[in-house]
């Protein structure tokens, strides 16, 4: 498990709780953007341009109305038509909502946590005239807010988002798969969750979406209290999902849990970056605005090292 | 170590009070809330949670808490060299001097072994804090007594024996069942015969009555009749003179039923047949026995074995009745059917006592050659039959009996020594423990405290 990100942003970022302390979500997530701005750095949210820049090979899953057809009728080959980049990109937030979000009860719980940087991410996509929408699930059911710009959508967003609560299982293979289909075209899917539920099937579902040309990025929020078993003496856990309830001595779980619970955060690692995912670890002692700038970065840094950061694939419009 | 009140270690079953709350009373598990129960292992649940112990140092630190104080409860006294010396130096001692007939023979230096026995008994005494002096002729049966009053006495004990140690006197069993806790110690009064006694003549009336040949110790006694003059010294009969041939009958009779053993006429004794003229002038002047020499030959007839089965030979009625004089003296020879054959008693002549012994019998009555014989038996100085036997109890035996008081102080001793039992000591200990106690106790609740709110603060 890496440890958290202590960057000197970190220090000076509003610690998680003075962010939990703010009622408003939209003040929280304006506070966390301004920021985040503050260091100058460029957005890591590329969307489609209409200015062509140039010609790449055609990829599998490109999709068809970005060939050039008429170098193909020319050439007999398929190239794929890339353009200067622009903010319309099309963002869907899939936040998680299961009861295990709920953790701790008391303080700022890891849904908190994820809703905060949900609303920053929302917040900073919709400034940059990016299409933001929600996928979460309330019981079974999908609650989803669709894709789209603007100051008033983005208010509505926020709302939806400060009214989620945690409870319940979910099912994220559906709630990621609907969320990508919400997409009208190849956007970014952000999941927001601790990944608990549904590994393998979560997994083969991230897989699908990428493979249809999404960008998917894994905020896997866990809370410090997780990643050690904090207790002394014996005492009863109870699953906050399923009720279950097991009596623990704390000493002597305390060394396996923690084995258990790296390896499968080093499994979660491991597939994201198998499947081209943008994975990061987000421990909820973490102030937001210092866990977000320090994943931004990396983000970017990322993004220049494999292509050209102003260069994006896509169709024209 | 003494304990001086050893009931306080039923209390010791007190320990078993933490033990039980620290099985029973445990807190119950607190409850908490967890993400997902997907990385705890069924595998490390603890299925004996309610027999284990945990936190040994500080069950141990309770139970020792409540052992202490118990140990305290019952008053310990460390038995120190100072302390043990003044416990030591108090002993009780019960003295039993043998005063039987056979401690009226000589010492070798010349005294009396009763008086030997006395001396020695007194300064025996004089060592004891407490001691009890019984002079008795059974020694064997006063022992019983002795220890008893040895018992009621709070230091150590010790019954001393003082003893010329006949055969019979005490032996090996009695000893035995001497309780342990008591010492015994058995001094032997060594009570051989002066050589001079070697041979003596028992000289009365100017006659030789018998010869007594003492050999040596073990004391072989054996008498020989002396001169006829001795045996013409038997008791003098008042008969009428129509009983004259009875009466020689009667005296050839006692001759014959009699013992060979040698009379001591010193004390006259007149046979008053029953038809004897002076018979109730006698009973008019006499009166109840009252010298003790008298009275010993009395006992002596009452206890004759020939007598008391004379049974049957009463040829001459008894007229009983409130006239009869006689009744005033007392019967003292009687039959086994209560059928009383003898009156005795006393008459002074010229100021000397005698013994009237009044028959019932007429003179040619074989139960008053009976009478006569029994007299002349109750009338021998030979030393009773036990008094004959010469043997000893061995040394090396008298010696095997000999042990020391118990030197285990008891808690009636430690009490006569009235000193403070340790048990501030053990207090001290307690009150250590209690303060180490309460330091665990705050510890464990810290890091409870600690452990708890680190949950929170950390998600928070």
């Amino acid at each position: 498990m890496p440890p958290p990100p202590s960057s000197p942003a970190t220090s000076s970022a509003l610690s998680a709780d003075v962010v939990a302390a703010i009622d408003d979500l939209e003040l929280a997530a304006r506070i966390i953007v301004e920021g985040l701005r503050t260091g100058g750095h460029r957005s890591p949210f590329h969307g489609y341009s209409t200015e062509f820049k140039q010609h790449r090979p055609y990829r599998a899953g490109d999709d068809l109305k970005h060939l050039d057809w008429k170098l193909y009728a020319r050439s007999d080959r398929l190239y794929t038509r890339q353009y200067l980049e622009t903010t319309n990109l099309s963002m869907m937030i899939v936040l998680d909502t299961s009861a295990s979000m709920g953790f701790p009860e008391t303080g700022m719980s890891k849904l908190r946590y994820g809703a905060i940087t949900a609303a920053a991410l929302a917040y900073l996509a919709s400034e940059e005239g990016n299409a933001v929408g929600l996928m979460s699930m309330t019981g079974d059911k999908l609650t989803y807010v669709p894709a789209r710009g603007g100051r008033v959508h983005l208010r509505s967003l926020l709302s939806r988002i400060d009214r989620l609560t945690a409870g319940g299982a979910w099912d994220p293979p559906r709630a990621i798969s609907r969320g990508a289909q919400l997409l009208q075209r190849r956007g970014l899917v952000v999941i927001i969750s601790d990944f608990y539920d549904a590994e393998d099937a979560t997994r083969r579902e991230i897989r699908h979406v990428v493979q249809r040309g999404h960008d998917v990025v894994m905020l896997q929020l866990i809370s410090r209290a997780e990643t050690e078993l904090p207790f002394s003496g014996q005492v009863e856990l109870e699953d906050l999902e399923s009720g279950e309830r097991r009596l623990v001595d704390a000493a002597a779980a305390n060394v396996r849990y923690r084995s258990a619970m790296k390896d499968f955060l080093d499994r979660c690692r491991t597939s994201a970056l198998r499947d081209g995912v943008d994975h990061s670890l987000l421990i909820t002692d973490t102030p937001p605005a210092a866990a977000l700038r320090d994943y931004l970065l990396r983000r970017a840094r990322r993004i220049a090292s494999t292509e050209p950061a102003s260069i994006m694939h896509g169709g024209s419009r | 170590m003494i304990w001086q009140n050893p009931s306080a270690w039923l209390g010791l079953a007190s320990v078993a009070i933490p033990v039980l709350i620290h099985l029973l009373g445990r807190d119950k598990a607190p409850r908490r809330s967890f993400p997902s129960l997907r990385f705890i292992e069924i595998a490390e649940l603890p299925p004996t949670r309610r027999t284990r112990l945990h936190d040994l140092l500080l069950l141990a630190t309770r139970v020792a808490i409540f052992a202490f104080a118990v140990a305290a409860l019952a008053q310990p006294l460390l038995l120190v060299a100072s302390r043990r010396a003044a416990i030591d130096s108090r002993i009780a001692r019960a003295i039993i001097i043998d005063t039987s007939a056979s401690m009226q023979r000589q010492t070798p230096s010349g005294g009396r072994a009763i008086d030997s026995a006395r001396s020695e008994a007194q300064r025996i005494a004089s060592d004891a804090q407490t001691s009890v002096v019984v002079e008795t002729a059974a020694p064997g049966s006063a022992i019983s007594g002795a220890i008893a009053w040895l018992e009621s006495q709070p230091s150590r004990r010790e019954l001393v024996i003082v003893s010329d140690f006949q055969t019979g006197t005490v032996d090996s069993t009695t000893i035995a069942g001497i309780p342990s806790a008591i010492g015994i110690r058995a001094i032997p009064i060594s009570a051989q015969s002066d050589r001079s006694l070697q041979t003596r003549s028992v000289v009365r009336d100017a006659s030789i009555v018998a010869h007594v040949d003492v050999a040596a110790d073990p004391t072989v006694v054996s008498w020989r009749i002396g001169s006829r003059d001795s045996v013409q010294s038997q008791p003098r009969i008042t008969f009428d003179a129509k009983d004259r041939a009875s009466v020689e009958v009667l005296t050839s009779a006692a001759r014959t039923l009699g013992v060979a053993a040698p009379v001591d006429t010193l004390p006259i004794v007149t046979v008053v047949l029953a038809d004897a003229p002076d018979r109730r002038a006698l009973i008019q002047r006499s009166a109840r026995v009252s010298t003790s020499r008298l009275g010993a030959i009395v006992a002596r007839l009452r206890s004759d074995p020939m007598l008391a089965s004379a049974r049957g030979y009463a040829d001459v009625p008894v007229a009983w009745g409130s006239s009869d004089p006689a009744m005033r003296l007392g019967p003292v020879v009687m039959d086994v059917a209560g059928i009383v054959n003898a009156i005795a008693a006393e008459d002074t002549v010229a100021g000397a006592h005698r013994l009237l012994v009044f028959s019932y019998d007429s003179a040619a009555s074989v139960r008053s050659a009976m009478l006569l014989s029994a007299i002349r038996r109750a009338l021998s100085i030979a030393p009773p039959v036990g008094e004959l036997d010469p043997t000893t109890t061995p040394s090396a035996v008298i010696a095997s009996w000999r042990r020391a008081p118990s030197t285990t102080p008891t808690r009636e001793s430690v009490d006569a020594v009235n000193g403070p039992s340790d048990a501030r000591w053990l207090w001290a200990i307690v009150l250590l423990l209690l303060a180490v106690e309460a330091l665990l106790r705050r510890e464990r609740a810290s890091v409870a405290a600690t452990v708890q709110p680190r949950t929170h603060d950390r998600a928070a």
